[in-house]
């Protein structure tokens, strides 16, 4: 252990300038590590509507489209198609499960509605042009696809009408129901007891239609209630908020495949998409749903392919001023070592093995890189950071103990195997060799 | 000088190791500045070409051929026109429409929006494309050149087409040299006075999706080359025109009401205070990038001279007492670290084009242009300078005899 202050001490007196090259390269080497993070991290959380470029782009009633308007799209498919092209959800089950894939880690929720039965010509002229709510049964599902497993009750959706209290009783379906298949489901007996005595639609005209489905009853057995669907049972495992009596949640996989896909369908995005996505997108959906589509898909405010790339630039300056600075450690220690030879050459003749001195070395070095990367965290951090902030506002909470833990031992771990290999490979000359360079 | 030439090589594959970290250095600064340099130049991309434009005196204006009010006498349809009736105006830049009705044969023809554009617009700004070429670098030949947008019609580059024009008409062979990338940028006239604000409002992402509302995809041509065809052209709601110098307030003013008859115009200035606010907080975003980089280059220059200084220290005393003087050796070291420069610049140049065609580059906005050159070439010399220093710092005061004898 002494030889190694020794060392360091001869460094710093016989090689003052060399010594103070290595410390600024140093220094620079972890404010580059520090810096690219912040960068990588501004990119990363910057607002999405600094990506978006919406000059030029006007909504369906000629509107300019805002550049807020990235993050959902919805769509009202046409019921006129569904007197003659009705699609089961047999049919599209795998179309939207292709959609969550495709759209991947952008895809927030993908919601839309199924019908228990078919639309009639006289529901499709009444609600062509009225909100579905309170003039049919709904069927809402809720899909989005987390760690590569598809998610259906962990969505936005039904996050938000937990915490809204939309819940009067019991419980959501889980998710490990919804992918097990179970005959569950989330229901409002009430509302099917009111069957009976329907609300009228706006015309004033009593939809018997609507609510007339013998398909689907209640059943009691016991303390436990069940939606009897065509003679399939699904246990009441939780009950609405009256206020949404109209909608029943079924398990996405044990959902009848003999249902009808409503005209509902709405995907919400947590980052814009690139043009290339959006179109792959509305190819996917006139694919899966082509009959079903009456009229254009909504724009939506896409990323600037021009700011991507400069971000793209941005992060590879990044990558080769970092690679740069490590080069820069290593050739100094290169040079460093290449000073000691007759040193080395007399440690190795008195006795001293390989591993000793790749040890002293290397430890003398990672000295060196333990104080000088602390004392530049914490410059960096007092100093530095007040100031980056001004240039890169969403990196203030992103430097948090663990990040600067994680930082100094990767900083570490590169500095130890990079000088491992250097001086593994000097010290392999013979003290003959060594003594001869010159 | 030849002494000096191989005397700086000998010492060159003398630390050859040394040396190659030396490059390999070098390189890496060389590509940190290209890249550097490239950012800067894409956030200046829109302001740049029409600098000019918009730093003098003029307006911008939105003039309309369509019925809403302007009168046939008060049409302003090309650069020429505006010039002849208002000798005080110095220059147009203005994208212009024309009718793109592309034949491929008899029963097979396509429509399309053609869109021309000025030499200045096509030099300075290039939207990125999937495949083929510019407008910057066509054959003078007879064929109209066309640069199209994704289109649903499939048509793309290397495609040829026949073009009616002229009065009498005649057939003009037109070919597709390029197509651009769906989303990409483009240089487009919005549709309202009012939506511009800034020179980044004329850029817009064009997309296949556009052709849903407007029907018809867009090819670009050159407006010389429209010209020199006769290809009916017209400016279509965008056009910056500026004042000669020395233009008095009435010719202005004169001007402007012209304009504002043609359909509407507002002035230079706004527009351009607002691109100016805009690129500043865009250069804002680079200034910790373009700072560290600087700093970065100078230690690194400054650490590869001194490791090559102490390297070659023996040499130089050796050279010394065989009758050289210091600043002879400085020389030897000055032409090593050209050889060094040399070599690193031609393994950039390797890295840059190996890169391109790996793809690797293509989602960025790297290139290299006159600005990046001058980049490298004031790093070269910066290297090149501390060459020289580095050694006579050194070396110092510090006798031959001692340099000879150190343990170094």
């Amino acid at each position: 252990m002494r030889y190694i202050f020794k060392n360091i001490r001869q460094f710093i007196c016989q090689n003052s300038l060399m010594f103070v090259l290595f410390i600024i390269s140093q220094v620079f080497s972890v404010l580059v590590l520090l810096l690219s993070y912040g960068i990588y991290m501004n990119y990363r959380e910057k607002s999405n509507q600094d990506l978006i470029n919406t000059n030029g782009m006007y909504d369906e009633y000629g509107e300019p489209i805002s550049e807020t308007d990235w993050h959902y799209l919805m769509y009202y498919m046409d019921f006129s198609n569904y007197i003659e092209n009705p699609k089961t959800f047999g049919e599209a089950k795998s179309s939207y499960l292709k959609i969550v894939d495709y759209l991947g880690e952008k895809l927030d929720t993908l919601n839309f509605e199924l019908c228990s039965h078919k639309v009639t010509q006289k529901e499709a002229d009444a609600l062509k042009g009225v909100n579905l709510s309170g003039k049919t049964l709904r069927f809402c599902y809720s899909i989005t696809k987390k760690n590569g497993e598809y998610s259906f009750q962990d969505t936005n959706t039904f996050g938000v009408y937990e915490k809204q209290g939309n819940l009067a009783e019991g419980r959501w379906i889980t998710d490990e129901e919804i992918r097990n298949g179970d005959k569950v489901c989330v229901a409002n007996p009430e509302y099917f007891a009111s069957y009976d005595n329907p609300d009228p639609d706006l015309s004033g005209e009593i939809l018997y239609d609507l609510y007339d489905d013998p398909d689907i009853k209640i059943e009691t057995s016991g303390e436990d209630k069940y939606l009897n669907i065509r003679g399939t049972k699904y246990k009441i495992v939780g009950s609405e908020n009256p206020h949404f009596n109209d909608t029943v949640f079924l398990p996405f996989f044990s959902t009848p495949d003999d249902f009808y896909c409503g005209s509902y369908f709405e995907i919400k995005l947590t980052k814009p998409l690139t043009v290339d996505e959006y179109n792959g997108f509305v190819d996917l959906f006139e694919e899966c749903f082509g009959d079903m589509i009456d009229g254009d898909i909504p724009e939506m405010a896409m990323v600037n392919v021009d700011t991507q790339y400069f971000y793209n630039t941005n992060m590879w300056i990044s990558v080769v001023i970092a690679l740069a600075a490590a080069v820069n450690i290593a050739a100094l220690f290169k040079y460093i070592l290449s000073t000691r030879r007759k040193t080395l050459a007399i440690f190795k003749l008195t006795g001293a093995t390989r591993g000793k001195i790749r040890r002293m070395y290397v430890t003398e070095v990672a000295v060196i890189s333990i104080v000088v990367f602390l004392a530049c965290t914490v410059m960096f951090r007092f100093l530095l950071l007040p100031t980056l902030v001004k240039y890169y506002p969403y990196v203030e909470d992103k430097y948090t103990l663990k990040v600067y833990g994680t930082m100094f031992l990767i900083y570490i771990a590169l500095v130890i195997v990079t000088l491992n290999i250097l001086v593994a490979r000097y010290i392999r000359k013979t003290p003959v060799s060594l003594l001869k360079e010159g | 000088m030849k002494a000096y030439c191989k005397l700086g090589y000998m010492e060159f594959l003398r630390n050859l190791g040394i040396n190659l970290i030396i490059i390999l250095e070098l390189v890496l600064v060389l590509m940190s500045v290209i890249f550097t340099v490239s950012s800067v130049k894409s956030q200046l991309r829109y302001y740049l070409p029409l600098s000019d434009m918009l730093e003098g005196d003029g307006f911008y204006a939105t003039p309309q051929t369509a019925i809403g009010g302007v009168k046939p006498e008060d049409f302003l349809l090309s650069e020429k026109d505006i010039r002849e009736k208002y000798p005080q105006t110095k220059d147009v830049i203005a994208p212009t429409s024309f009718g793109a009705s592309l034949r491929k044969d008899e029963n097979v023809f396509y429509e399309f929006r053609g869109i021309g554009y000025d030499p200045v617009i096509i030099d300075n700004f290039k939207p990125i494309l999937v495949s083929g070429k510019w407008l910057d670098s066509v054959d003078d030949d007879n064929t109209l050149h066309l640069v199209v947008s994704n289109n649903y019609n499939s048509v793309t580059t290397g495609d040829e087409f026949e073009l009616t024009v002229g009065e009498p008409e005649k057939k003009l062979k037109v070919e597709i040299i390029g197509e651009v990338m769906d989303g990409a940028v483009i240089f487009k006239s919005p549709e309202n006075l009012s939506d511009v604000t800034k020179i980044d409002s004329c850029f817009i992402n064009y997309k296949l999706n556009d052709e849903k509302y407007v029907h018809q995809p867009v090819v670009i041509a050159s407006q010389e080359e429209l010209d020199k065809f006769d290809v009916y052209s017209y400016i279509d709601k965008c056009a910056f025109v500026s004042l000669k110098d020395g233009a008095t307030n009435e010719e202005k003013e004169e001007l402007k009401k012209a304009l504002e008859r043609a359909g509407g115009c507002k002035d230079m200035d706004d527009i351009k205070q607002n691109s100016l606010m805009d690129v500043k907080k865009d250069l804002i975003f680079l200034t910790p990038i373009v700072f560290g980089v600087l700093i970065f280059t100078v230690v690194t220059v400054i650490c590869m001279s001194a490791i090559n200084a102490k390297k070659q220290l023996r040499s130089y005393g050796i050279y010394y007492t065989c009758g050289s003087r210091w600043r002879q050796c400085i020389m030897i070291s000055a032409f090593s670290s050209l050889i060094t420069e040399v070599i690193a610049c031609i393994l950039s140049a390797l890295v840059l084009v190996l890169a391109k065609s790996f793809g690797l580059l293509s989602e960025t906005v790297i290139e290299f242009g006159l600005w990046q050159a001058v980049a490298c070439a004031a790093v070269l010399v910066l290297n090149l300078i501390t060459s020289v220093i580095m050694p006579i710092i050194i070396i110092g005061k510090t006798q031959p005899r001692e340099i000879i004898k150190s343990n170094e």
